[in-house]
């Protein structure tokens, strides 16, 4: 089933995450309106995943995109190319794959390719937040094997470097978990990608103890850019946010008086004891819904 | 008097107020308020505090559901709700994704919280964009093949689902409490 919608309400961060966490083979296109004032042509940007993992990215779905790349480097001379360009509409292998294979390029080539093609442009994408997205998980990779290189990375990896890149968090600001939040820790050993020192120290810190503000403290961030940091490493599945002991009623209360009115339910709630249902509560009641449909 | 207690959660316009009253059998304890906040601009009065209702089925077997806050920032309710709940059911919105964070988040603290059997009742299904409910059930962080609570499609407005999901929830009550009562048993004879 395709998911739609905006980015302002869904993050790319989150996309990435659901990509991951589902292994989910598709094609992720974003839509930009260049002016919207203007109404003028949507730009789409096009990234494609198989089993949540990136293997492509393009502005366009022609296929023509990686080859285009390579000849702005003029790796290959006009006739490699054209023939390439004639080639690639019935490869099996990754465009990539395919070129390393016949020594047109090495390894060295295939990583900047993919860096630019990949890597640089999924981050880019991570400063917009008006943008359309459409993820079709029914979407097949099999005819994009020109736009290939034959190298991937996870989606989580890749949205780490995104929100490492993002300046502005504005949008996010709603999704940044609260400064009095603890952290816990998903896995004991560090991931396989390497983790800037500000996350390995968050990451280090997070026992489930302290919360988000202890550990700004303990690392030397503010407790924004903490939060900053604790949101990438959540949506990357490093860390989980764990709410601490909870204040204490009467100090809730100071803060929010609009709930004055309720102390008494909530007093008596908190009061009572919590005893055991029986069978025989569960299958009368079960008994007595159903009579009421 | 046996009382079971029943927790109704979610975020904002998940339909958390409209399921208690469709189960109530007295007027509900309305403690909306009008928000004063972006809340407001989502929807024009939202839970402050809770919502109360009873369903009596004998004369001393009672159901209390209570509806926790929509706002994230009273989280010491939602603590006082859960300690002292049987068993709860996070709504969900289908159509705003933009609200499955914060429904991780709530998911998140509720079983820290307390362990106690619960299910994710999915609203708002007929509305354009609704996402379905394998996608949710993924976007709240349950992975393929993994352990997962039940997941169904609840209607607020209609009395029937709303039954639905709580007669779900007490099959899960039911299966809990005679592996505990087994459990118990089988203590009892060693």
């Amino acid at each position: 089933m395709a998911l739609t919608g905006y980015l302002a309400d869904y993050s790319l961060a989150e996309i990435l995450q659901f990509i991951q966490q589902g292994s989910k083979t598709g094609l992720l296109s974003i839509s930009i309106e260049s002016n919207p004032a203007a109404k003028t042509a949507e730009v789409y940007e096009y990234t494609w995943f198989q089993n949540g993992r990136v293997v492509a990215h393009a502005k366009d779905l022609s296929t023509l995109g990686l080859i285009s790349m390579i000849e702005k480097r003029n790796w290959v001379g006009a006739e490699t190319s054209a023939n390439l360009r004639v080639q690639s509409k019935t490869l099996t292998a990754p465009l990539g794959l395919h070129l390393k294979s016949i020594n047109l390029i090495d390894v060295e080539q295939l990583r900047i390719l993919f860096h630019a093609q990949v890597l640089q442009a999924v981050c880019s994408l991570f400063k917009l937040q008006n943008a359309k997205f459409h993820f079709d998980d029914r979407a097949s990779v099999a005819h994009i094997k020109p736009e290939m290189t034959g190298m991937s990375v996870t989606a989580v990896e890749v949205s780490l470097l995104g929100m490492r890149s993002l300046k502005d968090w504005t949008y996010l600001e709603c999704k940044l978990p609260a400064p009095e939040f603890g952290l816990q820790r998903l896995q004991e050993s560090l991931p396989e990608y390497k983790l800037d020192s500000q996350e390995a120290q968050m990451f280090a810190a997070a026992n489930g103890k302290l919360s988000i503000s202890e550990i700004a403290t303990k690392i030397g961030v503010s407790v924004r850019k903490a939060q900053e940091i604790a949101f990438r490493l959540t949506t990357v599945n490093l860390l989980k946010e764990i709410a601490l002991d909870s204040p204490v009623l009467e100090q809730s209360l100071k803060k929010a008086p609009a709930l004055a009115n309720s102390i008494s339910a909530i007093s008596a709630i908190a009061s009572s004891t919590k005893p055991k249902v029986s069978n025989s509560f569960l299958n009368n009641l079960v008994g007595f819904l159903k009579k009421q449909k | 008097m046996e009382i079971m207690r029943l927790v109704i959660t979610g975020c904002v316009g998940a339909g958390k107020s409209t399921f208690v009253r469709s189960i109530s059998e007295i007027e509900v304890v309305d403690t909306d308020r009008k928000a004063t906040d972006e809340v407001g601009q989502m929807k024009q009065n939202t839970t402050v505090s809770m919502d109360f209702g009873t369903l009596s089925f004998g004369p001393d077997m009672s159901l209390h559901i209570y509806g926790t806050p929509g706002q994230s920032r009273f989280d010491f309710m939602w603590d006082i709700l859960i300690n002292k709940a049987h068993a709860y059911i996070l709504l969900v919105a289908a159509h705003r994704p933009s609200e499955f964070h914060h429904a991780r988040r709530i998911l998140n603290f509720m079983n820290q919280r307390a362990k106690i059997p619960m299910l994710i009742g999915v609203t708002h299904n007929d509305c354009a964009g609704a996402w379905s409910l394998e996608n949710i059930t993924l976007a709240l962080g349950y992975l393929p093949g993994a352990p997962q609570p039940p997941v169904m499609m609840v209607n607020a407005n209609e009395k029937e689902s709303s039954i639905d999901a709580i007669i779900t929830l007490l099959q899960l009550c039911l299966g809990d409490t005679e592996a505990s009562e087994n459990i118990d048993e089988r203590l009892a004879t060693v």
